[in-house]
């Protein structure tokens, strides 16, 4: 019961604060800092050498406000039976991501950049019926007598990254660039496939249930065959699986102020490997609690007994087996338009594929001030709401620092919110890339160049 | 410009650290209100059983049986006696006068009408004394007393001059053979050596510990005393007088006779021991006398049955008041017809009688309680729960029903607390038919809600009482439900909760 309760209010935790699919406001003109090289390997850093030092991001996206769910007290969600009950009527979508960057490196030479990083990624997705959600918030009495299909899908995803890439600009129009991955593994839980109903009897609360269903662990040592089950996700587990990936970038100008980049990211897998098993049930039967009859000389309540009997009625049984998972791919798509020196309109298209894949769609204004301060704000649709968000970069000597809150909302109202995504990060950059006299976007550029994110050229 | 922007940068920097960690807990605590909590509902027991399987741990059940219903039949033996017992042989002491006397056994308080008695043990005593001065040659001879040959009993002594003898000798087998008037004859003769005849200055005879083996005669009118027998009822103590009564219910007594003699059972009556102390006097038409069947031949069997009922005895109206015990006067006459013929009783021969009490268990139960104490048993889950409601669901085949109360104790078993204002109706009665035979089970369900102070005194003490009221539906005008060892009781337990 608890664990049922735990899944759907993690979902619900993260949402709240959470997030879209991507990075929207690392587009909103910054495209020559370093997380947009993360994200797209084709964009230019503008800085001969940045050294990054730690950044995190949080995002996440869910179908359901939170106070659909229940209501902010003291800063606290208290869930509420009856919202479940008026609101719950289509199956719960969760996205969580948390990225987890120690150190980052890349480095520009003209025309080339290159440059490794490592992060820890958690990926997860899940689906749940809208049955789950209301016997998480509401419990199962009020859903006595009802048929209820319980079982979620959804997958999670805990590991390491260590990323090589390289970019070049092939002509002025024309850039290009790639990303290979090594991808370490600590813990997978994931594929889950097929159907578990349960009904609780109005009358007497036995509770039938139907199951025929499984799906995979790895780098935990859950077991269906074990006395007690445990899920213990270690993101310090390094060897659980090994996989690699590829992100690749291009970054398009066919005209003086207009620039396209698009970026397809995380193609590729994780082969897992240690303690990899496949779980499977597939059983019906009746819980009625103790049976038998009670003045029968042997007649005990044996809890252990009961919850071995479900087990057995339920043919539960784990296999070791290794097996491989794709990543989830995104593409990135951002169109930048040149307003002035240090001014730009911006669009931004992302797509997550996936279990069940989502668009994001945003326009911005971003404006700098020289390296001290840039700001950023855009306006969209993600998840069937309308979002906006920004963000900020301030530059103190080669100390760089950036927050964005892509969902801006979140910050004043998070529980009325169905995304969010927000982050930090902080850089050592060193060495301004200047453009070429005459090699800028627009005519009369000073001769030495100018400090324009547009400096690849 | 780069003055006023460094602190608004570095508290935008500060806000999106402040941010990103909120983020990892975006929603404070996730929990529940007090006033709206998820509701949980549990099965905890699905128990099927039947009566039979119910009444295990009732003292009567070894006293029941299935036959077209339940019945309560209760078979006791209150007397087991040889005849014989009845016939005191006390000691006979003659003194002989004369050398020919004749007695008369009346006269010794011998006065059984019969023609003979055969001695399974007995002992012929006597003192003899001599005046002579010359030693006497002494001859007894006791012409009623003969042995399996049908020797007349013989004994020869010697006395001394003026001298005395005593002497004895066992007379087991015997046969005393008696004439109406029940005389003894006891001859003596006593001669000198010189063969002259002389009398003896006193003689004494004594036939003393007898025992009967046989008596043969018209046995006219002999009283055959059973005595006062107390027959323990404790069976019943599981049913409450003015709770509970039973339809049709009946004694039977049943008589073994393998005396080939004519007997009439002739005493029923005195009073039933009730729980209170009381005395509930009964009586029967038995009073009157009821002639027992008795075999040809001695050794073999004949039973006589009669029935008590209310038309007949009051014996019913002391069993309704299900006492703890019965006491009866029992006693029966022998030949009572006075019929001139002889009969003869042995040894063995003897008479048996036993009630049988048959109960059929198609009772009216009018607030029949029981009352049992029990723990909760382990509660340290409870400590998790904030309100509970309790849930029985029954298909109840019983044609009873069952309103409970729940009272909550302390260590001392005092009663702190009840779960219901007045008992709740928890299992409904089977329906049953104008014959009291049950037409159909009936579905019900009770629930007991379990407030968060009761469950808190569970929590200090699980102790409980439940007080269970057992009634027969009186909805289709039959106060009387039949129980049947098969009558069947589907209960299922649920727990309908809210955590804390």
């Amino acid at each position: 019961m608890r664990s049922l309760l735990a899944v759907v209010l993690a979902c619900a935790g993260v949402a709240s604060a959470a997030t879209a699919q991507a990075q929207l406001s690392l587009h909103a003109s910054l495209t020559d800092d370093y997380d947009a090289v993360l994200v797209n390997p084709a964009l230019l850093a503008g800085h001969r050498t940045t050294l990054r030092i730690g950044s995190v991001h949080s995002a996440g996206a869910l179908n359901y406000a939170p106070n659909e769910l229940g209501d902010e007290v003291d800063g606290d969600l208290l869930l509420r039976p009856r919202l479940s009950r008026a609101n719950v009527d289509r199956p719960l979508e969760a996205f969580v991501g948390y990225q987890l960057q120690s150190v980052g490196l890349n480095v520009r030479r003209d025309g080339h950049q290159f440059g490794l990083h490592h992060r820890v990624r958690l990926d997860a997705e899940l689906d749940a019926p809208g049955a789950l959600v209301r016997l998480g918030v509401e419990g199962n009495a009020p859903l006595a007598g009802s048929e209820l299909e319980v079982l979620p899908q959804g997958d999670v995803m805990l590991y390491h990254e260590i990323g090589l890439h390289y970019g070049r600009s092939l002509t002025p129009k024309l850039a290009v660039g790639a990303r290979m991955k090594l991808l370490a593994g600590s813990a997978h839980v994931g594929e889950l496939e097929g159907s578990a109903r349960v009904t609780t009897a109005a009358d007497d609360y036995r509770i039938d249930y139907a199951l025929a269903a499984a799906f995979r662990t790895a780098g935990t040592d859950f077991d269906l065959d074990a006395e007690t089950y445990e899920f213990d996700l270690d993101a310090g587990e390094l060897g659980a699986g090994l996989g690699a990936a590829v992100d690749l970038g291009i970054v398009l100008r066919p005209r003086r102020a207009f620039e396209v980049s698009i970026a397809l990211r995380d193609l590729g897998a994780i082969r897992w490997m240690d303690r990899a098993k496949r779980h499977a049930g597939s059983g019906s039967g009746t819980y009625v609690g103790a049976s038998g009859n009670v003045f029968a000389e042997d007649f005990a309540f044996d809890f252990e007994a009961v919850v071995d009997g479900l087990r057995d009625d339920a043919q539960l049984r784990s296999v070791t087996e290794a097996y491989t998972v794709g990543l989830t791919p995104k593409l990135d798509a951002h169109a930048r338009y040149r307003l002035g020196d240090a001014t730009d309109l911006t669009a931004t298209l992302r797509t997550r594929f996936g279990l069940r894949p989502a668009t994001a769609a945003t326009v911005g204004l971003a404006q700098r001030f020289g390296e001290l301060l840039h700001v950023g704000a855009h306006l969209g649709r993600q998840a069937d709401q309308l979002i906006y968000g920004g963000r900020v970069r301030v530059g103190l000597g080669p100390v760089s620092m950036i927050a964005y809150a892509d969902t801006a909302p979140v910050l004043f109202d998070r529980f009325a919110q169905r995304t969010a995504q927000v982050g930090a990060g902080v850089s050592l950059r060193f060495g301004k890339v200047r453009a070429a006299k005459r090699q800028g976007w627009f005519d009369g550029e000073p001769e030495g160049g100018r400090t324009t994110p547009d400096n690849y050229l | 410009m780069r003055k006023e922007i460094w602190p608004a940068g570095l508290l935008m920097f500060a806000a999106g650290l402040g941010l990103v960690a909120a983020c990892t807990s975006p929603l404070g605590d996730i929990g529940f209100d007090e006033s709206e909590r998820p509701r949980y509902a549990l099965p905890l027991l699905a128990t099927t059983f039947t009566l039979e399987d119910a009444l295990q741990g009732f003292d009567f059940i070894g006293a029941l049986r299935d036959d077209d219903g339940l019945r309560l039949v209760r078979e006791d033996t209150i007397f087991s006696d040889r005849v014989l017992k009845s016939v005191v042989l006390d000691d006979i002491a003659a003194p002989l006068p004369d050398t020919n006397n004749t007695v008369s056994l009346r006269d010794f308080g011998f006065d059984i009408p019969v023609s003979k008695v055969g001695l399974r043990r007995a002992n012929f005593n006597y003192a003899l004394s001599s005046g002579s001065d010359e030693a006497l040659e002494v001859e007894l001879r006791v012409p009623n007393l003969t042995d399996r040959n049908g020797d007349t009993l013989v004994v020869r002594e010697t006395i001394a001059p003026n001298g005395a003898v005593t002497g004895g000798r066992p007379v087991n087998g015997f046969t005393i053979s008696l004439n109406p008037a029940a005389d003894f004859t006891i001859n003596y003769t006593a001669r000198t050596p010189s063969g002259e005849a002389a009398e003896l200055a006193l003689a004494v005879v004594q036939l003393s510990e007898m025992e009967a083996n046989f008596v043969e005669g018209s046995l006219d009118s002999f009283p055959y005393l059973l005595g006062a027998n107390t027959l323990i009822t404790d069976y019943l103590t599981t049913f409450e007088p003015n709770s509970a009564s039973v339809l049709d219910a009946r004694v039977t007594v049943e008589i073994t006779n393998t005396a080939a003699v004519p007997l009439r059972f002739d005493g029923l009556g005195s009073y039933a021991a009730l729980r209170d102390g009381g005395r509930f006097p009964f009586n029967s038409s038995l009073a009157g006398g009821v002639p027992l069947d008795f075999p040809a031949v001695s050794g073999d069997t004949a039973r006589t049955r009669f029935t008590l009922d209310d038309s007949n005895s009051s014996l019913l109206a002391a069993v309704r008041q299900f006492p703890d015990s019965l006491v009866f006067d029992l006693q029966a006459v022998v030949n009572p017809d006075r019929l001139d013929e002889t009969f003869r009783v042995n040894y063995l021969d003897r008479v048996i009688g036993a009630f049988i009490f048959d109960i059929p268990l198609a009772v009216d139960f009018d607030g029949f309680t029981v009352e049992e104490d029990f723990s909760f048993g382990a509660v340290d889950q409870l400590d998790s729960l904030s309100e509970a409601t309790l849930v029985l669901a029954s298909r109840n085949g019983v044609g009873l029903a069952a309103s409970g109360q729940v009272y909550l104790l302390d260590q001392d078993s005092t009663v702190l607390d009840s779960l219901f204002e007045r008992p709740e109706l928890l299992v409904d009665a089977a329906t049953v038919g104008a014959d009291s035979e049950i037409v159909g089970a009936t579905d019900y369900v009770a629930r007991i809600p379990l407030s968060r102070v009761q469950l808190a005194q569970i929590r200090r003490s699980p102790l409980a009482r439940i007080a269970l009221r057992l009634d027969t539906p009186d909805d289709d005008g039959s106060d009387f439900a039949q129980l049947r060892y098969t009558d069947e009781l589907d209960l299922r337990v649920g727990l309908d909760f809210t955590l804390q």
